[in-house]
């Protein structure tokens, strides 16, 4: 076997095993959801632990409306061991998003702040919905006006609302 | 478990209130002014031989064009002060203080070089302009007052209730204009009209039409090149209720461009400014 090919093989071997190690072990998540700013979206999270995790996502309005929107970010969760009420584990989220939003009017792109408290409520071992809510601080990075008639600018801080669900990867 | 849950509760209360992501401007609209004025830059413009900033300055700009721009400061005893930088040089140009921290008498005593003041009073102007000079207009570009970071809100309300008791002092209603980025600057005066106070944007146009509308400001300063302000945008800053000042335009292919955008405002350091008005 030529050399290359064999490194080729063991590498894939290794991304295999290692691959299902993390998996069994309940590592990594896959979301999906919606929310004001991150838009329809799914993503992938890493559980770093039992209670803190860290999320990757990206999201589209599909167009609607006339206006072309996207967002996409990072984000750190925590949630509490102690359940708030009934079985809703409370939690908090921060991180960074990048969002555009591109109409007649305006092409705006974005860097956004959240910070969210959230509530996760466990369906079984692999599946959980999870409701944020909070504010985010936002500072625009390109404001282009596309017309000298309408004057606007994205707020510098607004409330924020998401909705997601949350498939664990290899939980038993 | 009873405050987590407050704290959770109104979290998403204020999530639910939220607003669109956008804020449009509703129309507004004004006039603007009838034809632009155009203030000399500092006083002096181009010309070396006034100090920037100075009585002398104020009274050469006065004689060529249609006002001035003037950079102020505050003293401790609240008297204003014209200058850009917030410390105060000594003839050796060695720093005494800061404009906040000293007094009036201090502030001159470090001002007299070789029998003459290089430090002037905005009073000064006033009286000048009052007298000889009654339908100029000033601009006073409020400098931030780095010196002494902790105490700048209450600095800035000084010097907005300094400005407006001078302009009632010499009756200069409706020929002051004073240009900040202090937002305890300006909203110390927005419930007010004798005083035309703008917001300093160093980006666009958008963002100082709602920078104005966030501290009620009545016109946006805006630096001319940023992007290009031709007739339409004028006319959609006046739309939405705002005058313009635009800074600082030199050129004559620059200075032909901008006359025809019709602003409320041109600063300029050219003292020839109007030959080139009607290319």
């Amino acid at each position: 076997m030529k050399k290359n090919v064999r490194e080729k093989l063991l590498f894939i071997i290794i991304l295999t095993i290692s691959g299902n190690v993390l998996l069994a072990q309940g590592k990594f998540s896959v979301t999906a959801g919606w929310g004001y700013y991150e838009l329809t979206n799914i993503g992938a999270r890493w559980n770093i632990s039992e209670i803190s995790s860290l999320s990757v996502f990206g999201g589209t309005n599909f167009g609607i409306n006339d206006k072309k929107q996207r967002s996409a970010g990072l984000s750190f969760d925590q949630t509490f061991r102690k359940p708030l009420f009934w079985k809703l584990m409370p939690g908090y989220s921060i991180g960074t998003y990048y969002w555009t939003s591109d109409d007649d009017l305006y092409y705006f792109s974005s860097l956004a702040f959240p910070v969210m408290v959230l509530l996760s409520y466990p369906v079984s071992q692999s599946l959980s919905f999870r409701i944020e809510g909070g504010g985010i601080f936002n500072a625009v990075l390109v404001s282009d006006r596309k017309q000298n008639v309408e004057a606007g600018y994205p707020y510098r801080g607004n409330g924020n609302i998401r909705l997601g669900v949350i498939y664990k990867l290899g939980a038993k | 478990m009873k405050n987590i849950s407050v704290v959770f509760l109104a979290a998403f209360i204020f999530s639910a209130g939220g607003c669109k992501k956008i804020k449009y401007e509703p129309d507004n609209p004004i006039s603007g002014l009838p034809t632009t004025i155009v203030l000399m830059h500092r006083g002096n413009g181009f010309n070396t031989e006034y100090n920037p900033n100075t009585f002398p300055a104020a009274e050469y700009g006065l004689s060529v064009l249609d006002g001035v721009e003037l950079d102020i400061q505050i003293s401790k005893d609240g008297t204003l002060w014209l200058d850009h930088d917030n410390e105060v040089h000594d003839c050796e140009g060695n720093v005494v203080g800061c404009f906040q921290t000293l007094t009036d008498s201090e502030i001159f005593a470090a001002s007299v070089c070789n029998d003459t003041a290089r430090y002037h009073t905005l009073e000064s102007v006033f009286k000048l302009m009052a007298a000889d000079y009654p339908n100029s207009y000033i601009s006073l570009d409020i400098k931030g007052q780095y010196c002494e970071i902790i105490n700048t809100k209450e600095t800035m309300y000084k010097m907005a209730e300094s400005v407006l008791a001078l302009v009632d002092k010499y009756s200069m209603h409706n020929k002051v204009l004073v240009e900040s980025s202090s937002l305890e600057f300006l909203q110390e005066l927005d419930n007010q009209s004798s005083v035309g106070q703008c917001v300093i944007s160093l980006g666009d146009v958008d963002e100082g039409i709602t920078n104005a509308s966030f501290v009620k400001a009545k016109g946006i300063s805006l630096e001319y090149g940023v992007e290009e302000v031709n007739a339409d945008v004028v006319s959609m800053i006046h739309r939405k209720g705002y005058g313009l000042i635009l800074w600082v335009i030199n050129e004559p292919d620059d200075i032909a461009a901008a006359w025809n955008s019709k602003p409320d405002f041109i600063e300029t350091d050219n003292p020839d400014f109007k030959n080139y008005i009607s290319k």
